[in-house]
């Protein structure tokens, strides 16, 4: 088989490893962890800084792998040639879309700019403004998915 | 040799056109270097509290990110909407209509830093996955999406308990997980966080794995699927002042502009077109250029021969070569001063940059009052243990008024059980384990519970715990942060404290608490 698409399956195969390799680690700390509380430990934690870097070190040769690959793909040109070919769909082209009407449109953006602009302005002073403020200066860890 | 020297200039041109960045590309790089240029946030592991994230930033770009300088426009517009009990979210309706009106979904094509990462991703070289019919339809999931988690969700808790729960950035964002909580997380500092991930955090990572991964095979799949805010510039289209244009005159209706587009685009510049440019040079007729307004951004690039030959492109018309490098410079040289003034205050300047630990003089202050109140309480002289909140350390004394008119004094508390729980009324997980601590309260005669509102205060907060039928004692901490710097708060919620009987820290710890894990702390402290 040409050493090109040798390359590319290879580096398919690593990068879905990986992740799957990461997927599960983080699903097996989880549920050992859950274990352990569910053993009368209700304080302990379930992920630890210390077993997160060991999952990532027990992978670390994964990472090493991929970065080999890309490194080779760049060396010998190995890349995917299809993704740069233009594709049959839509059979149906018809052209571009007609543009609306430049004078219906600009009344239309006018329209919208006006509403933004008042929208903003009564935003400033019925308090959603300061709203945005606070929620993006104080986080809860729960919206961002910490827990 | 004269020969032999031009062939391996010529090779030397060809290589770095291969691999030099272009110009969306740098200016990718740029928009998301300028959304998060609070660099030292980075290093301190504090994400940036200065009041310009009040303002949105255009593209996807998690407020929680260590640097981020702005608020995400999705995560804000779902706090908006669960505000909306208390009052309409204009700001943030009118921010978006603003940027669809003036950029569309150029936005995601040129300034979203998520979209970057996508492309970063997508470079890895292996087999690529083209568009089909199947991605065509896949397109249409992300206006599920805006629907049930940007406005279903949010809408219902907030209108329905009054709390803030922003669907999209729980259960899904990888944008929030790989800036906001990754971000904090990889930071040493941080390596309390840990303590609060669970079944959230592993469903989030796994969901940005497989995102991350889809990213490698198949070009902006987060983006063409999923993306909500992609779906709301999508909305524009017909009206966004900036974007790709076709000169009508010139196309001959080739299709080729489609064909070749990577994203599920029917015409160029529809709902799916990032107006990213990729389609000018594709076009034999050099019909497509980048517009805003009647201003043209970007023109196909005109062969060498064909230059040499005289031919201009569109948009070359009426300004020399020379005349464009010149207005390059000019551009290019005014776009760093700005970065490079942001860098300078968003790291250094900035008024809330001040550090957020205790100043001396309050320590000072704080540790006196303990040592005076020591005195009065017996069980207290028994702790010699430092001041401080890390645990084992005894917790410097304060005093707080508190809503229903009292006054807490901690010193007053000696020889009971303390909870703080520090929360905010726009947190949704704070507000949803009041009811623990209340009904914990409501159980142990031993035990003090102040419930501690941050000074950052959205709504009237009496009146937001009115009809909750909460017993706890809640106060508002004081606009000098008093009890967030005695009990190393940051800006993260809700927080916890527990205190022994003798005024000692055992349990010192953000994120939400159940009632096991109240009455586990309970015994523990009481032991």
């Amino acid at each position: 088989m040409d050493k090109k698409r040798v390359l590319l399956i290879l580096q398919a195969i690593s990068c879905i490893a990986l992740s799957a390799a990461l997927a599960v680690s983080a699903i097996h700390i989880y549920l050992e962890g859950v274990a352990f509380r569910a053993a009368g430990n209700a304080t302990a934690w379930i992920y630890t800084r210390e077993k997160a870097a060991a999952a990532i070190g027990r992978f670390w040769w994964l990472f090493a792998l991929c970065a080999l690959i890309t490194v080779l793909c760049i060396f010998f040109g190995a890349r995917d040639e299809n993704q740069d070919r233009p594709v049959k769909e839509p059979k149906d082209y018809t052209g571009p879309k007609t543009q609306p009407d430049p004078g219906r449109q600009k009344i239309v953006r006018l329209i919208v700019l006006a509403a933004a602009l008042i929208m903003i302005v009564a935003g400033i002073f019925n308090g959603s403004m300061h709203d945005v403020l606070m929620k993006a200066i104080m986080i809860c860890t729960e919206c961002v998915g910490l827990g | 040799m004269p020969n032999s020297e031009t062939r391996t200039e010529t090779v030397k041109t060809l290589q770095w056109d291969k691999i030099r960045p272009t110009k969306r590309r740098l200016i990718q790089l740029y928009a998301a270097l300028l959304y998060n240029a609070h660099l030292r946030g980075f290093v301190d592991g504090e994400i940036f509290q200065g009041k310009s994230k009040a303002l949105c930033v255009p593209g996807f770009n998690c407020y929680s990110c260590p640097g981020a300088i702005g608020a995400c426009p999705l995560g804000s517009l779902q706090n908006a909407l669960a505000a909306s009990g208390r009052h309409a979210g204009f700001y943030m309706y009118g921010i978006l209509l603003l940027f669809g009106l003036t950029l569309g979904r150029t936005i995601c094509g040129w300034i979203c830093p998520l979209g970057l990462i996508q492309e970063l991703l997508y470079k890895v070289p292996t087999y690529k996955l083209k568009k089909n019919r199947i991605t065509h339809a896949l397109t249409y999931l992300k206006y599920v999406l805006l629907a049930v988690f940007v406005i279903a969700i949010p809408l219902w808790h907030g209108l329905r308990e009054g709390m803030a729960v922003p669907g999209f950035c729980k259960y899904i964002c990888p944008a929030g997980t790989l800036e906001g909580a990754v971000g904090l997380l990889s930071n040493p500092k941080n390596a309390d966080y840990f303590a609060m991930l669970g079944p959230l955090f592993t469903r989030k990572f796994v969901i940005m794995l497989i995102i991350g991964t889809a990213c490698v095979f198949i070009y902006r799949s987060f983006c063409r699927f999923l993306c909500p805010l992609g779906a709301i510039y999508g909305m524009f289209c017909r009206i966004a002042l900036t974007g790709v244009r076709v000169n009508e005159d010139l196309c001959t209706h080739c299709g080729a502009c489609v064909r070749t587009c990577q994203m599920d685009v029917h015409h160029v510049g529809d709902h799916e077109c990032i107006h990213c440019g990729k389609c000018m040079n594709k076009c034999p007729q050099k019909a497509i250029s980048l517009k805003a307004g009647q201003i043209t951004l970007m023109a196909p690039e005109v062969p060498a021969k064909a230059a040499a030959a005289g031919a201009a492109a569109p948009a070359a018309a009426g300004s020399s070569p020379d005349q464009t490098k010149k207005r390059s410079v000019i551009l290019w040289s005014a776009a760093l001063a700005v970065l490079a003034c942001a860098l300078i205050w968003f790291n250094f300047l900035d008024p809330s940059l001040k550090s957020q630990a205790m100043e001396p003089a309050a320590v000072a202050e704080s540790t006196e009052s303990a040592a005076v109140s020591s005195e009065d309480t017996e069980e207290a002289a028994e702790s010699t243990a430092e001041i401080g909140y890390e645990i084992g350390n005894q917790l410097a004394d304060f005093s707080l008024e508190c809503l229903d008119g009292s006054t807490f004094r901690l010193a007053d508390t000696r020889g009971k059980v303390v909870f703080l729980n520090l929360w905010a009324t726009y947190c949704g997980p704070c507000v949803k384990e009041l009811p623990h601590f209340d009904e914990f309260d409501k159980t142990h005669d031993d035990v003090v519970v102040l419930a501690v509102h941050s000074q950052f205060v959205t709504d009237d907060v009496p009146q937001f715990l009115e009809g909750r039928d909460l017993g706890l004692t809640f106060a508002i901490d004081t606009p000098d942060n008093l009890v967030w710097n005695i009990t190393g708060g940051n800006s993260t919620l809700p927080q916890t404290i527990v205190l022994n009987r003798r005024g000692e820290v055992i349990y010192n710890q953000r994120g939400s608490v159940t009632p096991e894990l109240l009455e586990s702390l309970y015994q523990q402290a009481s032991e």
